[in-house]
């Protein structure tokens, strides 16, 4: 008889996404024994769009790259292109950078966390989630008037403001909600039945992590600092205080753990941003023309490190420009996660590294 | 960073090998056409606990380059390789990290990666040939999902050889 393969896809087990797994499992028929992987679903040649667009119009294609890291896309664009031009920021824009950033964050780590309490059919817990993140996206939709992407970025600055009324609204919505994160955190780390379920699942160990170049709450659940607001601060980072949340266990119980007390650490870096805010412009005046040039860029996006190659020859139009997301590093780390775990587990397991598929394909 | 940059250079120097890095911004830049040196600086680097962020390729005038950005000790560390036969070895041996990207670029531009673990293609389907980024494709043939009649087709006759 053929061996059995369990097919998973063309969808995204876990969210609407195409992803193709191929299963091979144990003798037992329940396990896995290995894992591959097909993707390209969503593969749209975005890096060569890029190329026929000029250095603004590029700000909203990037912005459309992904739904959920859509901040970080521009905001590590605009870097790359403002190091060739060699541009100095305002304070302000800095620190408007690192609030829009936080805010997020946030929502998209409540995203993740929603989607697991989903796949381990907790109901309940993803009700109370998905209800805590709505409070920022309509935070979201206050300040930028949508709740995903938020067109903060532009080129030399930021493209919107925060009033006494706006400032009073965030840190009413983080004072409302520190309290259900806490109450988040007393559950995953006390609740017998969701630590059995979700502890030693989907283990990644620091050697591999280390090997594999994992990023993000993936590779700081398995013990590796890789946070870039620490390693290589930009924007604001430098100026404000936190803590990297980091876990040993690198199982989906950490992952989440990560995530979870990361939020308290976006809501610390948000209080601190807006007590701290500069005044002054919020944007250059003058827009700039982009000389000839190359520059690197990365920033912590809510799945980690996320790092933009540009080269410019002084037309208005970039010659190469080139951006890596992190699940782009993470996904690979799926084929250590999976082997001997349950082939019930394949979307609770791929769920854990936040996987973003339109981004990593482009 | 600058005591990296020196103790990079200090390396180099003491291997005999005929490159250095220079300080450009927040990040160092080394610029070499030579694949030999290439898996030299990549050891170095490997030993150094370097990862693979991302290679970028791209044609500059009928040659190509290639730019291998590592994180070094969270410093952007920069390695510009100039080809002009569209093959490079493979690093992936060293830094599995480097296996997607690898990969990427070799479908997009149509460069030979030798000696690579795992040299399938990354996200273009066959059907399509190599070295298309300047090539116009519709979306529906571009993505490998594409549903039609043709792969349904092809689906069935898989089928058919896999029952004989």
């Amino acid at each position: 008889m053929d061996k059995t393969k369990v097919i998973l896809g063309p969808f995204d087990v876990a969210l609407e996404e195409p992803v193709y797994f191929k299963i091979e499992p144990n003798e037992d028929g329940k396990t896995i024994k290995s894992v591959d992987m097909i993707n390209g679903f969503v593969h749209r040649g975005i890096e060569s769009i890029v190329l026929q667009r000029n250095f603004l119009q590029n700000l909203i294609i990037t912005e459309k790259v992904c739904a959920l890291c859509s901040n970080n896309h521009p905001f590590t664009y605009c870097m790359a292109v403002e190091k060739i031009a060699n541009i100095t920021l305002p304070e302000r824009a800095k620190y408007l950078r690192v609030i829009a950033d936080e805010i997020k964050r946030i929502a998209s780590h409540l995203f993740n966390l929603g989607m697991l309490a989903h796949l381990i059919h907790n109901k309940f817990l993803m009700t109370q989630l998905l209800e805590t993140r709505e409070d920022f996206q309509d935070l979201k939709e206050a300040i930028w008037g949508n709740r995903m992407d938020l067109s903060a970025n532009t080129i030399g600055g930021v493209k919107f403001d925060l009033d006494k009324t706006l400032i009073a609204s965030i840190k009413e919505t983080l004072d409302k909600n520190r309290s259900e994160v806490e109450a988040f955190i007393a559950l995953f780390e006390t609740d017998t039945t969701l630590i059995n379920r979700l502890r030693g699942v989907g283990t990644l160990s620091y050697e591999d992590a280390l090997k594999l170049g994992v990023v993000g709450p993936v590779a700081r659940a398995s013990g590796v600092n890789n946070d870039v607001r620490k390693r290589a601060p930009y924007a604001a980072y430098e100026h404000l205080s936190f803590d990297v949340i980091l876990q040993k266990d690198g199982d989906v119980l950490s992952r989440a753990k990560v995530r979870l007390y990361e939020i308290l650490e976006s809501m610390k870096l948000l209080h601190q941003a807006l007590a701290a805010l500069p005044t002054g412009d919020i944007v250059l005046p003058t827009r700039t023309l982009i000389p000839e040039g190359e520059a690197t860029s990365r920033t912590e996006a809510p799945r980690g490190e996320l790092v933009y190659y540009l080269k410019s020859n002084g037309t208005q139009k970039p010659e190469r420009m080139k951006w890596r997301v992190p699940t782009y590093m993470n996904w690979e780390a799926l084929k250590v996660m999976m082997p001997n775990n349950s082939i019930d587990d394949v979307a609770l397991i791929f769920n854990s590294i936040d996987p973003c598929i339109s981004c990593t394909e482009r | 960073m600058k005591t990296l940059h020196q103790k990079l250079n200090d390396i180099f120097t003491s291997l005999k090998l005929t490159a250095h890095f220079e300080t450009k911004g927040d990040s160092l830049w080394c610029d070499i056409d030579d694949k030999t040196l290439l898996i030299r600086i990549a050891e170095i680097l490997q030993t150094m606990n370097a990862r693979v962020c991302m290679i970028t390729a791209y044609e500059k005038d009928d040659a190509h380059e290639l730019v291998y950005h590592f994180d070094l000790d969270g410093v952007m560390t920069n390695v510009k390789l100039r080809i002009n036969d569209k093959r490079v070895p493979s690093i992936t041996p060293l830094f599995k990290s480097a296996d997607w990207t690898e990969r990427e670029l070799s479908e997009i531009y149509g460069i030979a990666i030798e000696n690579h673990p795992n040299p399938k293609r990354l996200f273009l389907d066959e059907a399509i040939k190599e070295s298309v980024l300047a090539e116009y494709y519709s979306l529906s043939s571009a993505m490998s999902g594409k549903v039609s009649q043709e792969l349904w087709g092809r689906v069935k006759a898989e089928e058919g050889i896999n029952r004989g």
